[in-house]
Parts: C-alpha cells; structure tokens; sequence
C-alpha cells in the first residue's frame, strides 16, 4: 500500500536522522567527503574513532516508550484501491498509531559544546520538518528536548576528550495496512424434518 | 635465536588467511570499499579455551587465540582508513583485538577474540 509511508526502521531513521544532522551543522549532505562528520553508531563490524581535535558526531535512534503518546491505536475499514474486482472481494483494514523514537547524538571535538546548540536550535527550523517532507517521512520533532550537557571524557594517555551529548525525541505515524478478504455469495440452504427444502446463493452487491 | 626461523617452521608453524577491509562512511554508515584475503603463515596457539555462556536466548561460544607472524597485523587504523583484521582459521573467523609490535625482532604478536556465528 504504498498510499502510507513505509513504517521505519533504526537504518531508514537514522540515515535520515545523519542528513538533518549534517546540515544542521553547515555540512551540505550531497558532498560524499562530508559523511564523516557524523556518523552512525552501532556500526556491526565497527568502525575507525575520530581524533581528538576533529569534531565528529555520532547518533543512534531507538524506539522509546510514552504511554500518553504511544498507546492509542485507531483503526478503520476501507476500500481496497487494488481490488478491481466487481464487485470488490477485499476490504483494507488501516491501523494508524504515533510512535516515538528518540535520537541520541554524541559530539565529539573542540567545537562540540557550540555544535550541539547548533543542533538544539536547528531543531525549531522549519529546515527540520521540510527534511522530513522531503524524503517522504512522517515524522514530528517533540518540541521538548532538555539541553545539551558537556560530559568530556577521559582517554588513554590522561586526555580529556571534548564530548557533549544531546537526545530528543520525534513522533512517527505509524501505518498498517491488512488485507481483508471478503465474502463473494453466500449459500443457503433450507431444510425440514421432511428433507431440503430449497437451495440458494445470495451473491454478493456491487455499488 | 631468530624467531623468523620458528616463524616458518612447519612443525610450529601453519597457514591462515587474514582479510583485511578498508572503507569510508556512506550516509553515515561504515561501509567496507575493499576488503582483501592475505595468506599469512606464523604460530597459532590458545589465548582462551573454548568456553560457552549460558544465556536464556541461547549458549554463546567465546574463544581467543594468539597469533605470531612475521606479517604486520592491523587493529581498526586510527587515520580511519580501515576496520581490524580478520584472520581466518580452522574455518572460524577472529576479529584482531590486540596486537604487539614486535618488528624490530621480526615478528607481530596478536590476540584474535571469535566472532560469533562464524
């Protein structure tokens, strides 16, 4: 049903989440070179550290649970635009639901303190919200986000590592789409003590 | 003694495979551009015997072992141009966690942890 986006997943959200971040950050995001500046955790063979005076950010997103948000799931039953049968023997039943992610950033150099104002700030652009739009995501920054912290972190060799780190959350409508099948005649057949009495099939109504 | 010699001694020594991935981020994401199959020879011995931990999901098989080679071995380069070597032995596949610089005597020591599933 390609009519509703595609629900996300951690690989879709966060390569999304790296756009918005990279220009947020004054990277233009179509220059391949620049992809390294914020990078994605959780890399499954890992990858390459940054260096103490580059300034690199990393994210990761996971879903997060909010009961006053995510709990409420409405469904209703609709025509099916793929069925072209007459009359129809399918209906679509829509499930629709907000989900939340939350986008952990993780920023690293000597500018990471001013970077993630950048960040925070971005946030209430309408730059945010068009990145979304643009790559066809139903997603809505939770306009509450609490303030970056600075958390420099020590290293090997008695090195403070600049670091601050920022979350905040973003809400998703959430799509499903089930096919029902529907009946296409119903037969009835009547009977007494004596034996059948009568046989039929009803079919089912077009519009 | 020139530990070359023992190196490339048949009765202690064997061959292995190492492959050996560079690559850059794509979208963020690490991705392998090259990735390498080296034949290496040296001296493979324990580091950490086989072991299993119990877990409710299922058992995991842990195991380390040691490798001295008179080739360099490569942990995750700090210039970001590549990811640890992988060597590759008795058809299981180790990830290179530790390595010791030994060339000035001819020779690279490293420490392999087993990567699951392989």
């Amino acid at each position: 049903m390609s009519a509703y986006p595609t629900p996300l997943v951690p690989a879709s959200i966060e390569a999304a989440m790296q756009r918005l971040t990279l220009q947020l950050l004054g990277y233009d995001p179509t220059v391949p070179a620049n992809n390294q500046y914020v990078r994605i955790g959780w890399q499954q063979q890992g990858q390459p550290a940054q260096g103490i005076e580059e300034d690199v950010t990393y994210l990761r997103c996971t879903e997060t649970d909010v009961p006053a948000v995510n709990r409420q799931r409405d469904s209703q039953i609709l025509s099916n635009p793929a069925d072209k049968n007459t009359p129809p023997q399918t209906v679509i039943q829509l499930f629709t639901y907000m989900r939340v992610w939350e986008t952990f950033w993780c920023v690293y150099g000597p500018n990471s303190f001013d970077n993630a104002r950048k960040l925070h700030s971005g946030l209430f652009t309408q730059e945010t919200h068009d990145t979304f739009a643009t790559l066809g995501l139903a997603l809505y920054w939770v306009p509450d986000s609490s303030a970056p912290r600075r958390v420099p972190e020590p290293r090997d060799g008695g090195q403070w590592w600049e670091r601050v780190d920022f979350e905040a959350r973003f809400n998703e409508l959430v799509s499903e789409v089930i096919v029902i099948p529907l009946a296409a005649s119903v037969e009835i057949q009547e009977y007494t003590k004596y034996g059948k009495l009568s046989d039929f099939t009803v079919p089912l109504q077009g519009d | 003694m020139q530990v070359s010699i023992a190196l490339s001694d048949p009765n202690t020594a064997e061959a292995f495979t190492v492959t050996r991935s560079t690559g850059s981020w794509d979208s963020g994401a690490w991705k392998t551009t090259k990735a390498q199959s080296i034949q290496m020879y040296g001296i493979v011995s324990i580091a950490s015997a086989k072991q299993i931990e119990t877990l409710p999901e299922a058992d995991q098989v842990h195991e380390s072992i040691i490798i001295n080679t008179a080739s360099q071995i490569f942990v995750t380069s700090e210039d970001a141009s590549g990811t640890s070597d992988i060597v590759n032995y008795q058809g299981k596949q180790f990830r290179v966690l530790q390595v010791w610089n030994y060339s000035s005597r001819g020779y690279w020591y490293a420490i392999a942890g087993r990567m699951q599933g392989s």
